[in-house]
């Protein structure tokens, strides 16, 4: 038996006649003589004849690769400048696309083909109603507010300074309650220096003497502001000419007739009036100049000044008492002046 | 995957390149000699320059050259060809690299030298990462391509230029005029915060920015102005690509200011060109007399007419009847007078007196102090550095900068007076019949206060001190209330007294900022 599966073993090499010439003889005088080894002898040749009618296919390369790799028979290529091959999905998404294409295609026109159709008809205008005004109220800084509760926000930002509180209830049947207090809180009011609103608070501030502090700073502000065309305004010029007749200080007092002597000429003349009241009577020599200055301007720049006006120059370059300085000014303006 | 490839191939090209160069260093090590009050020239194309002052008899030189060549071969070429060369005299010392034809090679010089601090110092190169002089007493010459300059404590003249590079000045007091100046780069000057000197700034493209006391005005994108007491040298900071900033010593540039940002004071032009005895009849106006530098005593008196003079070196006189006095800077004492009119003056390095009958009075400073007075109008005065008295017969007086005793009155108008933020104590009186007064003052300022207000709403009108140490009382007075305000501020010192009617005093601790003038 031994010599059995010792001649099994070397079938396949004498299916390929790759045995020397001994060992076949021997294997074949075996084969001949045994039974089993006969049948199986058969069994090889049978298929080996079967294999040669198939056909003949290439293995790929990737598996044959491999297969010698694990073989040992080659050894294992670099192959970090292969870039691996990735099937594209391409095909893939175009038939889905298409099939969703065809669904949503399809169900349309089903649904159009089925639907109730409506009769095109000529719109016409039965009636009209006028639109409700939206009552829009911007918020207004004043002295006193009264406010309801609903339009406030539940948050309170900061810690605000609250004082002087006093609880209210002037109708004890309606369910409601009030509190009135003093806050106190810092505003900023930012916008275009033209704004109406930012020069109705400037010109109010301008006015009143306890707004600004120290107001000389903030009448240099305003000027360097609104001494620019773009910006100029007749209420700033008006808060102006209010500061230059009545306020009793007189750095003040410099600083606006300054700042009108620096307003474009177009809204500086409306202050007219103010800068001759200053140059008749102020009694600071430096407000009286600069008025003079301010008037010298307006006539230079084509203005025309009225017959009271030039009246006013007149008087004044003629004043022996007056500063020679602010009559050789006035002599000046009445040198540019364009008569009515 | 291909890049990944290419930077390798590179590496390996680069590392290949590396391994076939030859790199050496040589240390070297020289003296010189030189007088004490000699100079030292060193003109290394190539390298980075340290240069130390010490109190040192001759100059030491340590130079590292760096041979970088192709080959063995190339390196000994480089070294047979590369040399220092030594020339001039006691006198002036003169070194510099001759570098023979390079082929395959290059040669930098590094050099660390230490050279007695009272010689001068030239040092031109074109390529370096840094160029650094410290501690020389001497005048500095520096002229660099690429590369920071840096200057620390050089004292006498100085010019830095570099083209591609910033500079880096760093000195407390400068005795000598400084010019520094790049086209790319920026340039940062330090100084002590009480140095005096000139200053002149211009930018093309960049900002200039200051936390110092700079008074002055821009001429285009020049600006041009002082620091502290009048006179002094002159630092001038050019670049036209990037920023300037002057700092005092040891604070940041993020506590600087811009000065083109800042409001500035607006003011009669002082007109140039007039020819130097030119007296006209302008067109609108009166008569008008021109000057432009004049040496020596200047008396002018006229009944009306303006008076204009860039610079008088020496005393000056000048009375007019009626008109306005413009001064640029006076040497020596000066004496104004007008019976009417603005008056505009800058630099008055002597005792000032000026008056005027009616107009605003605009003085950039007074180093010894004066009197400055309007019977009605503004008075402003920027720097004083003596005792000055100011008075206004309506207006408001603002003082932007008092190293000295101050007297300030307005019958109405608010007084603000901000002292040097490095005084310690100065005597201080200020008084208006009606309107605020404003105070400040460093938070070390050590003083005796006596404030007082008298208004009739004592509710708005209040005393107020960020300092701690003053204690209020009240009283009624003619039907008016008194506030007073009494104590002492950093443990006492001299006595300031501050008095207001109808208006608020408050006394702030806070800094000097730069001043812009600008021409109407």
């Amino acid at each position: 038996m031994p010599e059995c599966s010792a001649v099994r073993e070397s079938m396949p090499l004498l299916l390929t006649e790759s045995l020397d010439a001994a060992r076949r003889e021997q294997s074949h005088e075996h084969i001949e003589s045994c039974t089993l080894c006969g049948r199986e002898w058969s069994g090889y040749k049978e298929t080996w004849s079967l294999m040669g009618e198939l056909p003949e296919v290439e293995v790929p390369a990737r598996v044959k690769q491999q297969f010698l790799q694990r073989a040992g028979i080659v050894a294992t290529p670099v192959v970090d400048n292969v870039v691996p091959f990735h099937r594209r999905q391409s095909f893939k998404w175009i038939a889905q696309a298409a099939a969703v294409v065809v669904l949503v295609g399809g169900s349309y026109f089903l649904g159009d083909r089925n639907a109730d159709r409506i009769t095109p008809q000529v719109a016409r205008i039965e009636s009209v109603t006028p639109m409700q005004q939206v009552a829009y109220k911007p918020l207004a800084i004043a002295e006193t507010r009264v406010v309801d509760a609903q339009s406030i926000s539940p948050e309170i930002e900061g810690r605000p300074n609250i004082t002087n509180v006093q609880c209210v209830d002037c109708d004890a049947s309606d369910g409601e309650i009030g509190v009135s207090f003093e806050l106190t809180s810092r505003w900023t009011v930012t916008g275009k220096p033209t704004e109406k609103s930012m020069v109705r608070l400037l010109s109010y501030m301008i006015e009143n003497e306890e707004s600004m502090t120290p107001r000389s700073s903030a009448m240099e502000w305003v000027r360097t502001t609104y001494s620019d065309p773009a910006y100029a305004d007749p209420q700033i010029a008006d808060a102006l000419a209010k500061v230059l007749r009545n306020d009793s200080h007189e750095g003040v007092r410099i600083r606006a007739v300054e700042t009108l002597t620096n307003l474009p000429p177009a809204v500086a003349t409306q202050t007219r009036d103010a800068l001759i009241d200053a140059l008749k009577s102020d009694p600071n020599p430096a407000v009286r100049l600069k008025a003079v200055e301010a008037l010298a301007n307006m006539a230079r720049s084509g203005a025309t000044l009225d017959a009271d006006t030039v009246n006013t120059l007149r008087q004044k370059s003629l004043q022996g008492d007056e500063n020679m300085y602010v009559r050789v000014k006035a002599a000046e303006a009445l040198k540019s002046i364009k008569l009515q | 995957m291909k890049i990944r490839a290419l930077i390798a191939v590179l590496l390996f090209a680069v590392a290949g390149a590396s391994v076939a160069q030859v790199r050496k260093v040589v240390r070297t090590e020289q003296k010189y000699a030189v007088n004490r009050d000699g100079s030292f020239v060193l003109e290394n194309p190539t390298g980075n320059i340290e240069i130390v002052g010490a109190d040192i008899p001759h100059i030491e030189a340590k130079i590292a050259m760096i041979f970088v060549a192709a080959d063995e071969s190339a390196l000994q070429d480089a070294q047979r060809h590369a040399e220092i060369v030594t020339g001039g005299d006691e006198k002036t010392r003169r070194v510099r690299p001759v570098v023979g034809p390079r082929k395959g090679w290059n040669v930098t010089m590094h050099w660390n030298v230490r050279v007695p601090k009272t010689i001068n110092v030239r040092v031109t190169s074109e390529w370096s990462d840094r160029i650094r002089v410290n501690n020389i007493l001497g005048n500095v010459y520096v002229k660099n391509f690429n590369g920071n300059v840096s200057l620390d404590n050089v004292t006498a003249a100085t010019f830095a230029e570099s083209v591609n590079g910033s500079i880096i000045y760093s000195t407390p007091r400068p005795r000598g005029n400084v010019v520094l100046s790049t086209v790319n780069g920026h340039v940062t000057a330090s100084v002590a915060a009480n140095a005096d000197f000139r200053w002149i700034a211009e930018t093309g493209m960049g900002d200039i920015r200051t936390n110092l006391p700079a008074r002055g005005a821009f001429i285009g994108t020049t600006f041009r102005g002082s620091v502290n007491a009048p006179g002094g040298p002159t630092i001038t900071t050019h670049s036209l690509m990037g920023n300037i900033h002057l700092l005092a010593s040891g604070s940041s540039a993020t506590s600087s200011a811009s000065l083109r940002s800042m409001p500035a004071i607006i003011v009669t032009p002082m007109r140039s060109g007039g020819s130097p005895s030119m007296t006209s009849q302008a067109s609108t106006g009166p008569r008008v007399l021109r000057r432009g530098t004049i040496n020596g005593l200047f008396t002018y008196a006229t009944n009306i007419g303006d008076v204009r003079v860039q610079e008088i070196r020496g005393n000056t006189e000048i009375f007019t009847g009626a008109g306005e006095v413009v001064l640029g800077a006076v040497t020596g004492s000066a004496s104004v007078k007008s019976d009417g009119g603005p008056l505009q003056l800058g630099e008055i390095l002597g005792t000032l007196t000026a008056s005027t009958r009616a107009g605003d009075i605009l003085v950039d400073s007074t180093r010894r102090g004066g009197t400055i007075e309007t019977r009605g109008g503004t008075i402003r005065l920027l720097y004083t550095s003596g005792p000055t008295r100011l008075l206004s017969g309506g207006g408001d007086i603002t003082v932007r900068q008092a190293a000295a005793p101050v007297n300030a009155e307005t019958a109405s108008g608010d007084i603000a007076i901000t002292l040097d933020p490095l005084s310690k104590s100065e005597k201080i009186d200020a008084k208006t019949g009606k309107g605020n007064v404003i105070l400040t003052i460093s938070p070390t300022f050590r003083a005796d206060i006596d404030a007082t207000i008298v208004t009739s709403n004592p509710e708005a009108d209040t005393i107020a001190s960020d300092l701690p140490g003053l204690s209020i009382s009240r009283e009624q007075v003619a039907g008016k209330t008194r506030v007073r305000a009494t104590g002492k501020i950093n443990g006492g010192g001299e006595k300031i007294t501050l008095s207001a009617t109808d208006g608020d005093i408050r006394i702030t601790a806070g800094r000097v900022g730069p001043t812009v003038v600008k021409p109407r």
